[in-house]
């Protein structure tokens, strides 16, 4: 009897070990109230774009043992941003590839053996309570935290939030300066537009994550049909395009997809759903139409806000532009 | 309990022979065989994934004894009930199509084929994108009520002066079923994204959510639902004859044909509520069942529910190893497996009836 009870009070210690040997506080989180330690040592992150890329920027790349990721048209695994932003990879770093989006190898997960794991409510929410099993997983409801609550939140679970206030200070600084250079914001209108030529619709964006973030902060104004957005962007109609031309159109490219590689395959994809769509748009004819790649304006991230931040400086502030005809 | 044994048939005679069954031998060891079966890909389930255990580490784990935190969590708490909710929901998918099967006397009744489990499909999307917080515990209730909703459908455009045709019921499935997706993608068009995306994995029919949980939701309402078509098993054979001579053999028809609709429906309203539409399972073990060994309405439909187990078991673990970590949902698997299938007994079909 002695001895099962010995037994049972070392089995019960080594188990409980882990648990005791950290310090927890509580989290409030979309999930509810977790307690989370304090000083997370194994993280794992189920979204490579708003979680493990604002861990990687705010100095968090050791503590994160397992990630999200996608893959390239070589089916080789990456981080997205933080592989464009940081060249953090699954290659030179430890981070283990948990696979693609909605399909997370969960045995991998309890393999690496985490101490915190992060994921987005409402993406994550079927296979919360076998994470649970593994350790405490707090959801970060994104709708409701924003663009910058949710890297606040993501900086304060891995420990890195002076780093955060460090990184949004300095953001704020250069929002102050592009005021001073552009003091009459509101009176220049900027449309985000990209074409779907194989769907045949243009999306018209309200928000586009640290590109629009950068535009809203600093205060231009949108055209009146993607101001009156209820969600995040619109599948337009080609026929509404007149109603989005704006002082400024920002449109993005991707080196990543087919047809999307370079500024021209973007305006081949516009010329295909609106031929002639230059000479509609106003923006388009005086050379206003700006092209940019999209990773980087596209993160939860202060180098993407701060790289946003910059293209818009060089086009709007930095040269004379024909405004639109109100 | 007294039995014979004759060379191709087994008697069981059961409470002085008022329960006597006459069992095809060939069947009995099909059923035995697929059974085996099962559980070996179950136990080679628990062996192999992603975090490396070994055999004695396994059975150490099943034994009660802990290895490692790790070892138990992916033995115990992803493995088991993984493989366990898969043989469960191919039971499941399998019978409702043989329920269908027997129902419309057609062989290309499916659940996925007649709309049953878009009608699942498009009632949790639709709870998903419109009310997100009511998900939980609603989501096999809400699954049913789709499901139900579009048997009834169904069965009422089909029924006319003259009585149910089987074909007509496929062809009103296949356009219900159509009508239904279109909703559905409506939804995930205009849905907010991030709710969108959360049902695209489950909509493609993927098991890596399993847990125990689910495990004992699935596991009673095959407890409750397969009992049910058993008992309807008698009737239901002697419908294959053709209603007006089930009728004249004393078998309430309409009583039994509602019976199956409801039990057909039930079975793929809790899988779809589980795991998401499995195409085809309830096409593929029927046929297959048949052709293994032909038998009475009651063994073919054990028969059917091991073989959908085993079809279902050995695609999650195809999905879950072959690209690890990703995750291929089992979903695809069977439909990568069942759309062959059913273009060959389709022709099979038009050669037969030169349609």
């Amino acid at each position: 009897m002695k001895l099962l009870i010995a037994a049972a009070a070392i089995l019960g210690g080594l188990l409980a070990g882990p648990v005791l040997a950290q310090e927890t506080r509580p989290f409030e989180a979309g999930n509810g109230t977790i307690g989370v330690p304090v000083k997370p040592l194994r993280i794992v992150s189920l979204h490579d774009l708003s979680i493990t890329l604002p861990l990687v920027e705010f100095g968090a790349t050791d503590l994160v043992v397992g990630s999200h990721g996608r893959l390239e048209e070589d089916k080789v695994p990456y981080i997205r941003g933080a592989k464009e932003l940081y060249e953090t990879s699954f290659e030179n770093t430890d981070i283990v590839f948990l696979g693609v989006f909605n399909q997370i190898d969960l045995e991998l997960i309890a393999g690496l053996e985490p101490d915190l794991i992060i994921g987005r409510f409402g993406n994550d929410n079927d296979v919360l309570p076998n994470l649970e099993k593994i350790a405490p997983t707090v959801l970060l409801d994104q709708d409701k935290l924003g663009f910058f609550g949710s890297m606040q939140a993501v900086a304060d679970l891995g420990g890195v939030l002076p780093e955060y206030d460090r990184q949004f200070a300095r953001y704020q600084a250069q929002i102050a300066e592009f005021k001073r250079l552009v003091p009459n914001p509101a009176d220049i209108s900027i449309a985000i537009l990209q074409p779907w030529p194989e769907d045949g619709y243009i999306a018209a964006n309200k928000e586009y994550y640290a590109l629009s973030q950068v535009l809203d902060d600093v205060g231009f104004s949108k055209p009146d049909l993607i101001a009156e957005i209820s969600d995040s962007s619109l599948d337009m109609s080609p026929e509404f395009l007149p109603e989005v031309d704006a002082d400024f159109i920002f449109s993005t490219y991707e080196g990543l997809y087919p047809d999307q590689r370079s500024p021209d395959e973007i305006r081949a994809a516009f010329e295909k759903v609106v031929p002639g769509y230059c000479t509609v748009l106003q923006a388009c004819r005086n050379n206003q139409m700006v092209f940019i790649p999209r990773t980087p304006i596209y993160s939860s991230s202060f180098r993407s806000l701060t790289t946003a931040y910059q293209q818009v400086l060089t086009h709007v502030a930095g040269r004379a532009f024909v405004p639109l005809a109100k | 309990m007294s039995t014979t044994v004759a060379s191709r048939w087994y008697v069981v005679r059961l409470f002085s022979e008022r329960i006597a069954l006459r069992l095809p031998v060939a069947a009995l060891l099909w059923l035995a065989a697929t059974l085996a079966l099962l559980v070996g890909i179950i136990a080679f389930s628990l062996t192999v994934g992603s975090q490396p255990t070994s055999l004695d580490e396994v059975w150490r784990t099943l034994s009660g004894e802990t290895v490692s935190r790790t070892i138990d969590n992916v033995v115990w708490e992803f493995r088991f009930p993984r493989a366990l909710a898969a043989a469960l929901v191919g039971a499941m998918f399998a019978l409702s199509g043989a329920a269908l099967q027997n129902v419309t006397r057609n062989g290309l009744a499916d659940p996925s084929l007649v709309g049953v489990s878009q009608g699942a499909g498009l009632a949790v999307v639709a709870l998903t994108v419109l009310w997100p917080d009511a998900v939980g515990g609603l989501r096999p209730w809400v699954a049913f009520a789709g499901s139900l909703a579009v048997a009834v459908l169904i069965q009422s455009l089909t029924w006319t002066a003259r009585g149910a045709s089987s074909v007509r019921f496929i062809l009103m499935g296949v356009g219900v079923a159509a009508m239904i997706s279109a909703c559905t993608s409506v939804l995930m068009t205009y849905g907010q994204i991030e709710r969108v995306l959360s049902v695209l994995t489950w909509l493609s029919g993927s098991i890596n959510a399993a847990n125990w949980a689910d495990v004992q939701m699935l596991a009673v309402w095959s407890a409750v639902l397969l009992p049910a078509l058993l008992l309807l098993s008698r009737s239901t054979a002697a419908m294959r004859m053709g209603d007006a001579t089930a009728t004249a053999l004393g078998a309430p028809v309409r009583w039994v044909r509602y019976g199956l609709i409801t039990t057909a429906v039930g079975f793929a309203a809790i899988g779809t509520a589980v795991v998401g539409p499995l195409g085809f399972v309830g096409l593929i073990a029927p046929h297959a069942a048949r052709r293994l060994a032909p038998s009475g309405v009651g063994l073919h439909l054990l028969l059917t529910a091991t073989l959908g187990a085993v079809l279902v078991s050995l695609a999650d673990l195809v999905g879950r190893t072959l690209m690890a970590p990703i995750q291929i949902p089992a979903g695809l698997v069977t439909d990568l497996i069942g759309v062959p299938i059913f273009l060959i007994l389709l022709r099979r079909a038009a050669r037969r009836t030169a349609l």
